[in-house]
């Protein structure tokens, strides 16, 4: 398909991604098509699939290896074995916006360069927001969340374990049900999923405390094929690397403050504060999971203290903007 | 070759590469691979045909099949199921139709613990055929009773259909859940009535049996009690929260090994035979969803799907005549290949489609369950069909579909109706 | 046929079909110890996953088997009207189609589970590294195609001999 291109012929590249094509990563694609379309003068053209029509989660990178599409967009942090570098952005360090995670994310991407990207042009890389405790009952205390019963994913796992809650893996297509019938009385989660997944109806409170990242999302090109796109088509992938970023996380905080007004006034959800005492003892958890992180990444291929400490002082610096 | 082109002649190879009697599963993989390699390379095709074979036969939810299949042989080989029907004979068997109306309804109540077509088909299957065929039953009669009872499967909540859409569609599962409900059970009392009808305007497809005495009836129901404790517990069980739907499989599977035991009605070989012919079963319908993704993959690569629903918007006619026109597409497609594979390719097409013709999100769900899980017993791919003769193979497939023919008929008419008077779904969303 | 290979395939079939078995039966008390933890106020958090595994032996073991006991059901409107010998080399074709298609599946399963040696692709809660998945599903396939090849030396000697395939009389 697409890539052997030079000057002026017409290109199409094809575009996959997992989730639908409502969900906000998939709503930058169809920004990220339009654009360069417009910006190319219609010389480029690109084909979406999304909604797993084509490839799945965890099968993306490899698609745009074998080329079964040009581009992918994937979900690296929970494959932690292969994604070593990415699953940074699992360790909670208290950034609570999608902009300043993603800012920081694609930073670390650039000046990094990590070697599990190889063989990729990144096309573009941005976060969801933080996961916030969404339950069925206020948690506040240590003793509200003691042996609660919570859908969880990745990093967050452990966290909730130390918190002495017990969390429950199955994907977000099951909360609802879940939730209805009392298998699990609450989730940890971004917060759009209220109004994405229909579950602020079901829930009661949102707890205001920050947790990690939620998920991370990174499109790639194969290398080889990039290189062989026309110079100014490169150009303009390159300007819109940033400005997507920018496009995807900060339509993504807006829609997270829909989804709390929606879940407020549609189904009297409440936004509880954790407690003094319980917050300090979080916030120790937390700053444990960072050590941990460091610990298990040891013997990576890259400096695991460096590039925590590096994570930390860029969030600062985005949170300030 | 145009991308469109591919399509269609991969379509015309898989049917005759079916009516040459390559097995199905293995047609659609045979198909979906070699278009593949034509369209993209064989590197990409490699890529694409071994991630879907992975992530489909390590899901989660495709171990329900199995779990549930297994629930259904052991109630089956332990002779639970002998008993029950005994008893729906005692009470139903003078009429004609009597256990043809039974098995429908068993059907319906184990859609409410179960979220497929496949297994409903498979575990009803095997429980009902043997009993219809000792009382004499037309085999068409039978095979279609069976494959339409299936259909409740995903009608009836729980359902992976309309798990699949309202995550694909962000809309809440709960609610469509609740809005399958009615329509769920309507159908599934009308299909009774039809069965009963069929019976009546033709006696000799389910013969009438002798009439018990009241002693007799509430007698042979000491013999259903086992059955419905294992149904009972799964199902209430599901309600009050102590287990997921998925939970469930496993709890009545297991409820159905330990009341067998404790009864001494499963012996160690009625055990072996229940897991190895669960195996068989659920390998042949695994096969089939794992192709059926396979070959819908290569379609979606053609962008067959997405040009027909661009040609179907640019029509220039009434919104109800663009919906009758999507739900023949679904109808169309639900009859070429897996209702759930169809479904996963045109969500995204066809309900931002409906929905800014003004549809409401809920009741298009519900018309295109009803459409999508009637695919799985029409003509050529339709997979209950297939499970049918899977199950007994005295009963061909052309037998099953002929069976099933008279049962369009409530379909039809609640489709129409549901058309007519929105609320009828709306009412409990 | 008093050969070596009809008595051994179906042994290999039902010996993965007995594994398979065994991972049905875990499933099922998995599912049942993680409602009863969860009852305690203990749920383990990697049910799912696990499952998920287990799902690979229980189907991927499953379908030799199923291709020995011929349960993959197949449409013979057409060709029930051909003469014998035609129905014979049809057949041939089909069966040879089909192991020539399970063996590129096996092929593609091969690199697929290579690809994620090299990764080092794990699942997300256990760690579990997901290649001999992959390959257990690969090895599922073998069985298939050993079926099938089976099959094959079956339409071979009923066309030396001239007498019916076996499976027609069942
Ligand atoms: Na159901
Ligand atoms: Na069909």
């Amino acid at each position: 398909e697409g890539g052997q291109a030079a000057g002026d012929e017409p290109i199409t590249l094809s575009y996959a991604f997992f989730a639908p094509a409502a969900s906000f990563p998939a709503v930058q694609m169809e920004e990220w098509a339009n654009q360069i379309s417009e910006r190319t003068d219609g010389q480029v053209e690109v084909e979406l699939f999304v909604g797993g029509t084509l490839l799945s989660s965890g099968d993306i990178f490899d698609g745009v290896t074998e080329g079964v599409v040009d581009i992918g967009m994937d979900s690296p942090a929970y494959d932690t074995g292969r994604f070593p570098f990415s699953s940074v952005m699992n360790v909670p360090i208290g950034m609570d916006s999608a902009e300043t995670s993603s800012r920081t994310f694609l930073s670390l991407l650039e000046e990094y360069e990590p070697e599990e990207f190889d063989g990729y042009e990144i096309i573009t890389a941005f976060t969801t927001e933080a996961s916030y405790l969404q339950t069925k009952t206020p948690i506040q205390s240590e003793a509200d969340i003691a042996g609660m019963s919570l859908r969880a994913a990745g990093a967050n796992v452990p966290v909730l374990e130390e918190l002495r809650a017990a969390p429950i893996g199955m994907s977000m297509a099951e909360v609802s049900e879940a939730l209805n019938t009392g298998v699990i009385q609450g989730y940890m989660s971004s917060r759009e999923v209220m109004k994405d997944f229909g579950l602020a109806e079901s829930i009661r409170s949102v707890t205001n405390y920050p947790f990690g990242t939620s998920n991370s999302f990174v499109a790639v090109m194969d290398k080889a094929r990039y290189d062989a796109l026309p110079e100014s088509v490169k150009t303009v992938i390159a300007e819109l690397r940033e400005e997507m970023m920018l496009f995807a996380s900060q339509g993504h905080d807006e829609s997270i403050q829909a989804a709390i007004d929606f879940a407020k006034d549609e189904h009297g959800v409440e936004i509880v504060e954790v407690e003094e005492a319980a917050r300090a003892k979080w916030d120790k958890i937390l700053n444990g999971q960072a050590d941990q992180w460091v610990k298990t990444n040891g013997d990576s291929y890259f400096d695991a203290e460096g590039v925590l400490a590096r994570m930390r002082e860029l969030a600062a610096e985005n949170a300030a903007r | 070759m145009s991308p469109m082109l591919l399509a269609v002649l991969s379509i015309v190879v898989l049917l005759v590469l079916i009516f040459l009697r390559m097995p199905i599963s293995f047609a659609l993989f045979a198909v979906g691979l070699s278009g593949m390699v034509i369209f993209a390379g064989p590197g990409a095709a490699l890529q694409l045909i071994a991630s879907d074979i992975y992530r489909q036969a390590s899901s989660y939810s495709m171990v329900v099949i199995p779990l549930f299949i297994f629930m259904g042989q052991v109630i089956f080989n332990s002779g639970m199921s002998t008993k029950l029907f005994n008893s729906a004979y005692k009470w139903l068997g003078h009429f004609p139709g009597g256990v043809a109306a039974t098995t429908i309804a068993a059907s319906a109540a184990f859609s409410a613990v179960s979220g497929s077509n496949a297994a409903a088909t498979a575990t009803m299957g095997a429980i009902a055929i043997p009993e219809m065929k000792k009382y004499g039953y037309d085999k068409k009669f039978a095979g279609g009773t069976v494959a339409i009872g299936g259909t409740l499967g995903i009608l009836i909540p729980p359902s992976t259909a309309l798990i699949i859409i309202a995550v694909q569609s962000e809309q809440s599962i709960t609610t469509l859940f609740r809005a399958a409900l009615f329509p769920g059970v309507l159908v599934g009392t009308l299909l009774v009535i039809t069965a009963l009808v069929v019976a009546w305007r033709k006696p000799a497809l389910g013969p009438v049996g002798p009439k018990a005495t009241w002693g007799e009836r509430f007698r042979s129901l000491g013999g259903t009690v086992e059955i419905a404790v294992i149904f009972v517990f799964a199902v209430v069980g599901m309600f009050v929260g102590w287990f997921t739907p998925t939970e469930a499989a496993g709890v009545g599977a297991a409820g159905a090994v330990l009341i067998a035991v404790l009864t001494r009605s499963l012996t160690w070989a009625a055990f072996r035979r229940s897991v190895t012919e669960t195996l068989r079963i659920s390998a042949f319908v695994v096969l089939l969803v794992v192709g059926a993704v396979a070959f819908g993959r290569f379609l979606t690569l053609t962008r067959m799907p997405f040009e027909l629903a661009d040609s179907v918007q640019a029509l220039p006619v009434a919104p109800v005549v663009v919906l009758l026109i999507v739900l023949l597409i679904y109808l169309l497609g639900g009859a070429l290949m897996d209702g759930l594979g169809f479904l996963v390719i045109s969500i995204p097409l066809f309900f931002p489609l409906l929905s800014a013709l003004g549809y409401d999100l809920v009741w298009t769900t519900i018309i295109v369950a009803l459409v999508t899980t009637l695919g799985a017993v029409t003509p050529p791919i339709g997979v209950n069909a297939f499970i049918v003769t899977g199950i007994d193979p005295d009963i061909s497939i052309v037998d099953t579909f002929r069976g099933v023919a008279p049962y369009f008929v409530p379909y039809v008419l609640v489709i129409a109706a549901f058309i007519v008077w929105p609320g009828l779904i709306l009412f409990a969303a | 046929m008093t050969g070596f290979l009809p008595r051994i395939i179906p042994a290999i079939a039902r010996v993965t079909a007995a594994i398979a078995g065994v991972a049905l039966i875990s499933a099922v008390i998995l599912l049942v110890s993680g409602i009863v933890f969860r009852l305690f106020g203990n749920p383990i958090a990697v049910t799912y996953e696990v499952m998920g595994l287990l799902a690979v032996v229980v189907l991927g073991l499953s379908f030799g088997d199923g291709q020995v006991a011929k349960a993959h059901v197949a449409i013979d409107l057409f060709t029930a009207r051909l003469n014998k010998p035609a129905q014979l080399i049809l057949e041939a074709v089909i069966t040879l189609l089909s192991i020539a298609t399970f063996i590129v599946v096996m092929y593609a399963l091969w690199g697929y589970g290579v690809g994620q040696t090299k990764t080092g692709t794990t699942t997300e809660l256990l760690k579990v590294p997901t290649w001999p998945w992959v390959f257990v599903l690969m090895f599922g396939f073998g069985v298939v195609v050993l079926a099938l090849i089976q099959d094959f030396l079956k339409i071979i000697q009923a066309w030396i001999t001239k007498t019916p395939l076996e499976d027609e009389q069942k």
